[in-house]
């Protein structure tokens, strides 16, 4: 693995915007899943995996992070997903994400990424933990 | 719904099937989840980028899991933790199974909980066609045969749908072919009332 990558290893994202959580934007996550249940469409609470809404639309610092690590990042493959649910989240919640880079390597022709993340609502509890990895293909590094 | 007390070890969680898998839904949930990497939203760049085409994202697949482990343990609230890997392409066409069995049943933190292994299948449609007595095969190939979606060591499934055995013995079969793959392999914790 070449110093260039490794520089980015622990390197923490720009805050995330905080963003209020909608009735009308977890009915649409549910639609667009088509996870009907009715609390998830009356405004009652947000699906379990509202979590990827939740997490792409608040780290967006993520991009700026990962600036000149991924080339194209229509070369990005989501690899792997892990969630860990604390507590519920719900239309009219605020949440706040914080993330970092916690590894990266290179296998099978491919650099992988790995970046865990917390998304804490407006009492400042955690609400999600999350690891994402990130497998971009040859061209997009 | 199983209560914790009804289940045990190597039980199956209830399968949820999800397809054919459409475009415009896989367009939808790049909308709604923010996720607007072209890979997913515009046909031309899914070539561009050597996928053949729009590919599903990893998260609309493992959503269908959540719901299933939710569907089966009745609650919004039951699904702790879940960690998957994306193992194959979701693909326009495919359709989806996601299935789960349960590994560890257990208390902790006065929870009733039961680990699951998770595992999905993508079935993509590869051609259909009829074999006559005479005429021999003929086959109408699916986007997955044309578009070089399918990969060595594929194995493709013959599926009979159809057989007619005519008075003047012309006998005809209706078929399908399809390829299977992983598309998710993981783990979860579920909570069980």
């Amino acid at each position: 693995m070449s110093n260039h990558y490794k520089e980015y290893i622990g390197k923490g994202y720009p805050p995330g915007k905080p963003i209020s959580v909608t009735a009308d934007a977890v009915k649409k996550f549910a639609e667009s899943v088509g996870d009907m249940r009715p609390d998830y469409l009356n405004g009652s609470l947000a699906l379990p995996s509202f979590a990827n809404h939740i997490f792409v639309k608040s780290l967006g610092g993520a991009v700026v992070a990962l600036k000149g690590l991924v080339k194209n990042p229509g070369k990005i493959l989501h690899a792997g997903e892990t969630y860990e649910y604390i507590e519920p989240v719900k239309p009219g919640d605020t949440i706040t994400t914080t993330g970092k880079v916690a590894n990266v390597y290179e296998k099978a022709n491919m650099l992988w990424i790995v970046t865990e993340a917390e998304a804490q609502n407006q009492h400042g509890r955690t609400a999600i933990k999350a690891t994402m990895t990130l497998a971009v293909r040859p061209g997009g590094f | 719904m199983p209560t914790w007390d009804q289940v045990k070890e190597g039980d199956a969680v209830t399968p949820l099937v999800k397809g054919p898998i459409h475009r415009e839904e896989i367009k939808a949930y790049g909308t709604a989840s923010g996720d607007t990497n072209p890979i997913h939203m515009d046909e031309k760049m899914g070539v561009a980028m050597g996928l053949g085409g729009v590919i599903q994202h990893g998260l609309r697949s493992m959503a269908f899991v959540s719901q299933m482990l939710t569907d089966w343990a009745g609650s919004p609230h039951a699904l702790k933790k879940i960690d998957v890997q994306f193992r194959g392409m979701v693909r326009p066409g495919d359709t989806v199974t996601s299935t789960a069995k349960i590994t560890r049943k257990y208390q902790a933190n006065q929870q009733k909980l039961v680990d699951v292994d998770i595992l999905q299948e993508a079935r993509s449609p590869v051609g259909k066609g009829t074999i006559t007595q005479f005429e021999g095969v003929q086959v109408e190939w699916e986007e997955a045969a044309f578009r070089g979606w399918l990969k060595g060591g594929d194995t493709l499934i013959y599926e009979p749908v159809k057989e007619e055995k005519g008075a003047d013995k012309k006998n005809r079969i209706e078929f399908k072919l399809y390829r299977t793959q992983n598309s998710i392999l993981g783990k979860a914790t579920v909570i069980l009332p």
